[in-house]
């Protein structure tokens, strides 16, 4: 099924969608390959999301001043979640105000740069895990990264202007992970999802319940929006946002029959047929996706990140991704 | 698994508590850190010793204060 919203090709860098509101675009939208938003109002501007390293947001940041004279100074960055791909770049804005939800400035704290550029240094000693890994965060440059935190903090939901246009802030978590935030502009009927829409690739709920998600799902349906912007994959339509729903009901119905029937959550993993959602990339994130599903059914403990990540690579290599 | 062991002797710990951490599986490399950074541990050091351990396997030493 084509999930794209049929005014916008999904192609790398700057969609105007219109009255100020713009989408800054990564195929293929796999890890780390994040969008990201600016939303503008006379002489004031707004960015939703940074990119994963500071090449990367510096690329965004000028095409986004080609484009707009207000973009020239950032006013305001709104985090959408605590993932490096979302956040990152917040030091290429060193005059804005950045704002996000408590739980996502805790936990960036908790994930910093330096963390991961860690582990893609230990990574060539782990063997197929650490050769999983490196191919997917490897391409980007943690190195060039100075964390930035957010500095206004949330905790419900919160109207923030830009010039005279509404931004409301909808926290939505915990589901993808702690802090989810939804950034919607009532004015551009858009809203900017972070990652509680991932568009042609399978979502990764590091977090849930599933039943947030869901939530979140249901009050993006209710919305007067038009326009989609998710965290990963093309500018999508509604239906996008239902087929993401649908992911989130049909693998919960198939992680819990299975945690019924005694399997370990990488059993199920391995059992589970992806039926529609067979040619959505990144298909390994279904062990993941179980681990933190079966944690909610009540498995004790959740498994150390180099298990989930063997596990992946494994999964990776015994059910390769078709083109 | 050390950081299960590393989970067991924090939970026994009073706060600031200093533990010394020795293994040789080298997914310690990532699965300490990550635990401390995402319980608000603190990582001291963190150090390896080529080959110091029994059978040939490098040593890994981290120091983790309790938060």
């Amino acid at each position: 099924m084509q999930l794209g919203h049929p005014k916008f090709a999904y192609e790398k860098g700057l969609h105007q969608i219109g009255n100020g509101a713009y989408a800054w675009l990564q195929p293929d939208g796999g890890w780390g390959w994040s969008n990201a938003g600016l939303v503008v109002d006379g002489d004031q501007s707004l960015l939703v999301d940074t990119l994963f390293d500071v090449p990367l947001t510096l690329d965004m940041l000028a095409a986004y001043q080609d484009a707009e004279s207000a973009a020239q100074s950032i006013n305001t960055v709104v985090n959408t979640h605590h993932n490096g791909d979302h956040c990152n770049g917040n030091c290429c804005c060193p005059d804005a105000q950045i704002i996000a939800h408590r739980a996502t400035a805790e936990h960036m704290q908790a994930e910093p740069p330096e963390m991961m550029q860690s582990f893609l240094d230990a990574a060539p000693e782990l063997g197929e895990m650490g050769k999983y890994f490196t191919s997917c965060f490897g391409p980007f440059d943690f190195k060039s990264v100075t964390q930035k935190l957010p500095d206004t903090l949330i905790d419900d939901e919160t109207t923030i202007k830009v010039g005279d246009k509404d931004v409301h802030l909808i926290p939505v978590g915990p589901a993808h992970t702690p802090g989810d935030t939804l950034a919607y502009v009532p004015a551009d009927r858009t809203v900017y999802t972070g990652d509680i829409l991932f568009i042609g690739g399978h979502p990764i709920i590091w977090e849930g319940p599933v039943q947030n998600w869901i939530n979140a799902c249901d009050r993006i349906i209710d919305m007067d929006v038009e326009t989609i912007v998710p965290g990963h994959g093309p500018i999508t339509t509604k239906a996008g946002v239902e087929e993401v729903r649908h992911y989130m009901v049909t693998m919960r119905n198939e992680a819990r029959a299975r945690y019924e029937a005694g399997m370990n959550y990488k059993e199920a993993a391995f059992d589970i047929a992806l039926g529609v959602f067979d040619d959505w990339g990144d298909r390994e994130r279904i062990v993941i996706n179980c681990a933190t599903m079966f944690h909610e059914f009540g498995a004790q403990g959740k498994p150390e990140i180099t298990e989930l990540f063997t596990a992946m690579a494994e999964y990776a290599a015994a059910f390769p991704q078709k083109d | 698994m050390p950081v299960l062991r590393l989970q067991k002797i924090l939970r026994d710990s009073a706060p600031k508590t200093r533990v010394t951490l020795l293994a040789t599986d080298p997914m310690a490399k990532v699965d300490v850190v990550h635990f401390a950074s995402e319980n608000g541990h603190r990582l001291i050091g963190q150090t390896t010793q080529a080959k110091a351990a029994p059978g040939g396997l490098d040593l890994l030493i981290f120091e983790i204060e309790k938060a």
